[in-house]
C-alpha cells in the first residue's frame, strides 16, 4: 500500500508541481487582493481533481494490468487511491487554514467563518471525490468526470428553476432556516456534514473495491 | 518434472474472439517460447495466468498454486510490452516504489542490473530509448529474484544488439534450473535460439507445444509434384501451397516423408514458416 502511495505521489508531484505552485500564488494573491475567502476553498477542489487525474495516467500506461503481476491485492490498489484523496484533502485543508490565518492577520477577516467554509468544502469534496472515484472505476475517469459535471449542473439548474418558479419562497421562515441562524448551528451542521460525507465516502470506497475486484484488464 | 505454469483447458469467450481449450506447460528450469499471430490469444493467455482476466473454464496453476496471493506473486517477474510505470519516473524512484511493494526487493541487485544494462538512474523513462525502456522493465522484473519470468513481446522493436543482450540474460537466468521463463514474441528466430520448447497458439487454440529441437527436426517443407503429394499420409500434412509447377507442403514428420519420397526436396522448416503454413491453412 505504501509503495502504491509513493508511486502516485511521485507521478502527481512530477505532473502537477508547477500548476500547484502557480495556483498557490495565484489563489492566495486573489484572496488577499479581493478579501474573498472563496479562493482559499478552491485549493481543495483542485487537489482532488489532481488525484483523479492520476487515474487517467494509470489508464494511459495500463498500470492495472502491470499491477496484476505485483504482490498487491486489488483492494489495496483501490484503497491507496481513497487514502490519497483523503490525504490530499487533508493537506489542502491545512493549507487553506494557514491562508485563512494570513487573511485574518492582513485583512482582519473573520477567521471562524472562513475556517467553517474550508471545513464544509473539504467534507463536500470528500463525498464528491469518493463518488468520482467509484464512477471512475466503473466507467473510466473521463466519463466519470463528464457525468459528474452534468449531474451537478442539473442539480443547480433545478434549484435555480425552483427559485424562479417561487417554490423556494417562504423557506427563510421555516423552523430549520431559523435554527440555521442560531450560533450553535454552524458547528452542528459541520459535524452532520462530516458524518454524512464521510459515510458517502466509505460507501463509495466499498463500492469501488467491489467494482475493481470484478474488473478485467 | 515440476511445472512453473500449468494451464489446462483454458476457455475465455469474448464477442469476437475466444480462447478455446488452451493447454500450456512451463516446466521448471526451462524457457518456453509462446508464438502466434497478432490477436491469436497470447496476451489473453498471459493475462489469465496472472489473474487479470477471469477464465470461463479451465485450470491454471502457477508455481503450484491455483490462486495467486501476494506471496506467490512476489515470486513472479512480469514484463509487458506496453504496461509499466508512468514515463516521468526515474530508475531511482522505481527502486523506492518497488522496495515498498515487493517484499523480496533487492535494491543492490536492481542497481547492479541497471549498471549492467548501462542505464542512467536519474533519467526519466520518457527520455530513454526503446531498448533502455525495455531493459529497465527487465531490471524491475528481476530485482526481487523471481522464480518465474513472464515476458510479453519483451524483445519487439529492439535492435539486434540489445535483443542479443536480453537473450543472453535469459539464458543466464535459467542456469540455476529453478528459474523458468515464459516468453511471447513475434521474433521467432530469437525463440529458436533460447527456448527449450515452443507453444503455438492460433486463433485462440493451442495447436502444439513441442520441444524446440524436436519441432525443428520433425517439421519439414516438402517440395514435390501433386502425384507425389498424394502419397504423403494426410495425418502428417499440415498445409499445402500449390503453384503451376510444384506443391509446397508443411509436414509434421519429415523423416517419414523421406522414406516415402526419397527423391523429394525436403527443407528444414523454421518456426516462422510453420506459423505461415498453419495460418495459410485457414485461407485455403
Amino acid at each position: 500500500m505504501i509503495g502504491l502511495l509513493k508511486k502516485d505521489l511521485f507521478i502527481l508531484w512530477q505532473a502537477y508541481r508547477k500548476n500547484l505552485a502557480l495556483i498557490l500564488i495565484l489563489y492566495t494573491g486573489f484572496a488577499v487582493a479581493t478579501g474573498a475567502s472563496f479562493w482559499v476553498v478552491m485549493f481543495t477542489w483542485v487537489f482532488g481533481f489532481y488525484v483523479i487525474g492520476g487515474l487517467s495516467i494509470d489508464n494511459y500506461v495500463k498500470w492495472d494490468l502491470y499491477a496484476c503481476g505485483l504482490p498487491v491485492r486489488k483492494n489495496q490498489i483501490v484503497g491507496s487511491k481513497f487514502i490519497l484523496i483523503f490525504l490530499s484533502l487533508l493537506s489542502s485543508f491545512i493549507l487553506s487554514v494557514l491562508i485563512c490565518i494570513l487573511l485574518t492577520l492582513v485583512q482582519h477577516q473573520p477567521f471562524g467563518e472562513m475556517l467553517l467554509s474550508c471545513f464544509y468544502t473539504s467534507c463536500i469534496c470528500l463525498a464528491y471525490f469518493g463518488i468520482m472515484l467509484a464512477l471512475s472505476y466503473q466507467f473510466g475517469p473521463e466519463k466519470a468526470r463528464g457525468s459528474m459535471i452534468l449531474v451537478l449542473l442539473a442539480f443547480f439548474a433545478l434549484v435555480m428553476l425552483a427559485a424562479k418558479l417561487g417554490l423556494l419562497d417562504g423557506l427563510e421562515n421555516t423552523a430549520v432556516t431559523r435554527w440555521l441562524q442560531s450560533s450553535a448551528a454552524p458547528v452542528i451542521v459541520g459535524l452532520v456534514l462530516l458524518v454524512v460525507c464521510g459515510g458517502i465516502y466509505l460507501i463509495c470506497w466499498a463500492a469501488a473495491t467491489k467494482i475493481y475486484s470484478k474488473k478485467e484488464f | 518434472m515440476n511445472t512453473a505454469i500449468h494451464v489446462k483447458g483454458l476457455c475465455k469467450q469474448y464477442n469476437d474472439f475466444g480462447l478455446n481449450q488452451v493447454d500450456l506447460i512451463v516446466p521448471t528450469g526451462t524457457i518456453v517460447g509462446f508464438v502466434g499471430e497478432n490477436g491469436a490469444g497470447k496476451t489473453t493467455t498471459l493475462k489469465a495466468i496472472l489473474g487479470a482476466i477471469h477464465p470461463d473454464s479451465g485450470t491454471i496453476q502457477v508455481l503450484g498454486n491455483s490462486i495467486l496471493t501476494p506471496a506467490e506473486k512476489a515470486q513472479i517477474g512480469v514484463v509487458f510490452e506496453d504496461s509499466f510505470f508512468y514515463e516521468t519516473l526515474t530508475a531511482k524512484q522505481i527502486n523506492t516504489i518497488m522496495a515498498s511493494i515487493q517484499p523480496n526487493w533487492d535494491s543492490t541487485e536492481f542497481f547492479r542490473l541497471i549498471q549492467g544494462f548501462q542505464l542512467p538512474t536519474q533519467k526519466t523513462i520518457k527520455d530513454m530509448s526503446k531498448g533502455m525502456r525495455m531493459k529497465i522493465r527487465l531490471a524491475t522484473a528481476l530485482a526481487h529474484h523471481p522464480k518465474l519470468l513472464i515476458l510479453d513481446e519483451a524483445t519487439n522493436g529492439l535492435d539486434p544488439v540489445v535483443r542479443g543482450e536480453v537473450l543472453d540474460f535469459l539464458r543466464d537466468y535459467i542456469q540455476n534450473e529453478t528459474n523458468s521463463v515464459l516468453i511471447s514474441s513475434h521474433i521467432t528466430s530469437d525463440l529458436e535460439k533460447i527456448a527449450d520448447s515452443i507453444a503455438y497458439i492460433h486463433q485462440g487454440r493451442m495447436l502444439f507445444q513441442m520441444d524446440t529441437v524436436t519441432l525443428l527436426e520433425h517439421y519439414g517443407i516438402v517440395r514435390c509434384s501433386e502425384s507425389q503429394l498424394a502419397q504423403i499420409p494426410q495425418s502428417i500434412k499440415v498445409a499445402t501451397r500449390k503453384n503451376s509447377i510444384t506443391c509446397e507442403t508443411l509436414v509434421s514428420d519429415a523423416a517419414q516423408v523421406r522414406q516415402i519420397l526419397p527423391d523429394a526436396a525436403i527443407d528444414r522448416a523454421s518456426i516462422d514458416e510453420i506459423m505461415q503454413f498453419y495460418a495459410g491453412r485457414d485461407k485455403l
